[in-house]
């Protein structure tokens, strides 16, 4: 059960760091459709660790340590899914803010804590469940304080 | 005759004017109010000062979004240098310097103008405070809670510049006029918990109908059939959602509803997303809510469970966003 539990882990992240450089590559051509597919692999990967947080799932160090690399994969030039005239991102649950382009170094800003927190809790990885929440928590607040600014809801 | 006419509406112009300053005549509490010997506790107070919230709206307003504020380490949210622009239908609210600054703040104030300004949204002056201040829902707080939040803000650094005044829309720039609304909406009683459930339930209850203020945001306000922001809040539809008081968008339904609320959210789902602002489906708490959870994560695990417990006990009400 654990093997396989690590093996299906593994194996998602190397689809979605493949997946990470398969769209940046992308990018250049369809940004809304890589900032959407990057998002959701987040939310996966936020999905993990917050079941782990609430023992809702058993605890796996390796892969709660994928979890937060795949947050990390994502922070890494993410401002560049954003270029000038992609404002519109069509009618789904959300959309890219406008304050994502009227202030962009708020924006860019927000970018770097994301590579900052999820790199600072990849120095420590959590070994406990107990850690899980702290680490999580730490990501999180950025997670929360882009949403706040630059997010809007449809 | 002509005469007679005149003098017969200035008398009832009169009355009616007359009567319009009784019903809205302030009315604060006085000393006898208090204990002997009240003495607030700061470190009690500092819990408070999370629970209620004043961070999030009296803190220095963001340079790009005067509409909120962007403090987000402890000694940002601790200057309470007000400013932070209110956008409603009314008009534009300035939020007020609370520092400890005895003039521009509230740090000459007693013990007793607090608790009025917080039950009774009186001033010192003996002025109405507009309700964008939630005194409506502060008004359930404990006297020996607000000693205390009193005793917390007291240590605060002191700012000296006030923030600007309110711009308001005619008649809403008549403050008096808030007596008439308070008649509504304001009914001086403390908070009373419900004998028939438990003490997790009924903490739970203080820390949201109290301190929390929730209902401010996620009740709908209605008068006479109609539903509109000039209103009281609807107690029949408790905490199922609202437009934002701010104009765009709508804040969530918390009733235990399966559809339209959060009824497929365990207490243990409602408590962590409070926590660590995540939801069951692992998206955040958005927008103004961000600032909200950074309260709750103040708070102790207990309490937040007590918050949880109280919003999986209250009426499902169905109540779809529009």
């Amino acid at each position: 059960m654990k093997r396989s539990v690590v093996a299906g882990a593994l194996g998602a992240a190397i689809i979605m760091c493949a997946g990470a450089i398969a769209t940046t590559a992308m990018a250049a051509d369809d940004p809304i459709t890589a900032r959407k597919t990057m998002m959701k692999n987040v939310n996966a990967a936020t999905g993990v660790l917050v079941r782990m947080a609430k023992a809702e799932i058993e605890f796996n160090a390796i892969s709660a340590e994928l979890a937060l690399r795949v947050i990390n994969t994502a922070s890494q030039g993410y401002g560049e899914l954003f270029p000038d005239g992609s404002e519109d991102g069509g009618q789904t649950e959300f959309r890219a803010g406008p304050a994502i382009w009227s202030n962009r170094d708020g924006f860019n800003t927000e970018i770097a804590k994301l590579q900052n927190a999820s790199a600072e809790a990849l120095v420590n990885p959590p070994t406990t469940q107990e850690e899980v929440g702290p680490a999580l928590n730490s990501v999180g607040q950025v997670c929360s304080s882009c949403h706040e600014g630059f997010r809007l809801k449809n | 005759m002509m005469k007679r006419l005149v003098g017969a509406v200035v008398l009832i112009g009169a009355l009616v004017g007359l009567t319009l300053l009784a019903l809205t005549e302030p009315a604060p509490l006085d000393a006898k109010a208090l204990p002997a010997g009240l003495a607030g506790d700061a470190v009690k107070g500092h819990y408070l000062f999370w629970a209620g919230g004043c961070a999030s709206c009296h803190s220095a307003p963001c340079p790009d979004a005067p509409g909120r504020s962007c403090a987000k380490a402890d000694d940002e949210k601790m200057m309470l240098t007000g400013g932070v622009r209110f956008r409603t239908p009314f008009g534009e609210f300035v939020a007020p310097n609370i520092s400890s600054d005895p003039d521009a703040g509230i740090g000459g104030w007693t013990t007793l103008q607090f608790i009025n300004a917080m039950k009774r949204g009186i001033s010192p002056a003996g002025h109405h405070y507009y309700p964008v201040f939630p005194y409506p829902s502060y008004q359930r707080m404990t006297i020996a809670d607000l000693a205390d939040l009193k005793a917390f803000l007291d240590t605060l650094p002191a700012v000296s510049e006030t923030p600007g005044e309110h711009d308001l829309e005619f008649p809403f720039n008549i403050r008096r006029g808030v007596g008439l609304w308070k008649l509504l909406a304001v009914d001086g009683q403390d908070f009373t918990p419900d004998p028939a459930a438990d003490e997790n339930v009924n903490r739970g209850a203080y820390l949201v109908n109290g301190p929390g203020h929730c209902g401010e945001c996620h009740t709908p306000r209605r008068l006479l059939g109609i539903d509109t922001a000039l209103a009281p809040l609807d107690h029949s539809r408790w905490l199922a959602g609202a437009p934002e008081p701010e104009g765009t968008g709508f804040v969530p339904n918390i009733t235990p509803d399966g559809i339209t609320g959060i009824g497929d959210w365990s207490q243990t789902d409602i408590a962590y997303a409070l926590e660590s602002g995540f939801k069951p489906d692992f998206d955040t708490l958005g927008g103004t809510m961000t600032k909200v959870q950074e309260n709750m994560a103040r708070l102790t695990k207990e309490d937040r469970l007590a918050i949880a417990a109280y919003l999986k006990s209250i009426p499902a009400v169905e109540l779809k966003k529009p």
